[in-house]
């Protein structure tokens, strides 16, 4: 891996030789399939038990927050779009992909710890792991997302370290891409399916 | 194996496959899952679906992914080859990175 300078920042770019796809994309790419059959699995589990209930959702349980659920996802598509809009930037002049990137890991952030408020307002209400099967599966269900988003985070904030540091390469920021657009990308389904 | 015989066995067949088809509920293997209204059997059928379709968009979906990949990594060769510019760089292909 060879360094250059653009601005004052380093950047690294990679080997000359072709590759199809780089082996952290490819690897994620196989990850990101995994996981989406883990969820497409939950997610069948529980439209089945919504669908055999008699009342759904159960008539003693809290409701789930619709439009407060739905800023949060339009943050969270926001974030997806931020982090497209920082490759676009990166692959012109890396230095400028820092703002939109960061941006995209606060927003990332914010839609995380929206989430938990709203897990404690519904936890206070009565909604919990073991009130319902909705609470089973809202929680199962939303908490891996949950899971994912953190991790996607982490790896964001990596990138974003490595960026500033001038030692991120593109297939890097592509496999940090790759998973945050799963994490972006699987929220509407979930919202369609548990909160709708 | 006399055609009688071939025409019966042919016969019996088509029967079964009739019989299977004209009556779907017989051959529900799972007691409790079917035991319900039409909405949980819709809801059972559209997941059967899902579940078995999906891995095999995904994995096709890498797979055609990846075919187009090799497709324009074989055409990008081809312009090094000839020394032309790459379309999307403006660059020559063959061109080395600037290192420090």
């Amino acid at each position: 891996m060879a360094y250059h300078r653009t601005g004052h920042i380093r950047v690294a770019s990679e080997s000359r030789t072709a590759q199809v796809v780089s082996n952290g994309v490819l690897g994620m790419l196989l990850f990101v399939i995994v996981e989406m059959m883990v969820f497409a699995g939950f997610i069948s589990a529980f439209s089945i038990i919504r669908a055999s209930a008699l009342i759904w959702p159960p008539l003693d349980q809290p409701r789930l927050p619709l439009a407060a659920t739905a800023v949060n996802t339009a943050a969270l598509l926001a974030s997806g779009y931020l982090l497209y809009h920082a490759r676009r930037a990166f692959q012109r002049d890396p230095e400028a992909a820092q703002t939109p990137l960061m941006w995209s890991m606060l927003l990332g952030a914010f839609f995380v710890l929206f989430q938990g408020y709203e897990w404690v307002r519904l936890i206070g209400e009565g909604l919990t792991l073991t009130s319902s099967s909705l609470g089973s599966f809202f929680y199962m269900i939303v908490g891996l997302h949950g899971i994912h988003a953190i991790v996607a985070l982490g790896l964001l904030a990596h990138t974003w370290n490595r960026l500033r540091r001038g030692w991120l390469v593109q297939s890097q920021l592509a496999t940090a891409e790759v998973f945050w657009y799963f994490v972006v990308g699987l929220w509407p389904v979930l919202y369609l399916v548990v909160y709708l | 194996m006399s055609t009688l015989q071939n025409t019966i066995r042919r016969l019996a067949s088509a029967a079964l496959v009739a019989a299977v088809l004209a009556a779907p509920s017989l051959a529900f293997a799972c007691a409790v899952c079917f035991n319900r209204d039409d909405e949980t059997q819709v809801a059972f059928r559209i997941s059967t679906a899902v579940m078995t379709f999906l891995p095999f968009l995904l994995v096709g979906g890498l797979i055609l992914w990846l075919r187009r990949r090799f497709r324009a990594l074989a055409e990008e060769e081809k312009r090094r080859a000839a020394g032309s510019p790459s379309p999307t760089t403006g660059q020559s292909v063959g061109a080395q990175p600037s290192s420090s």
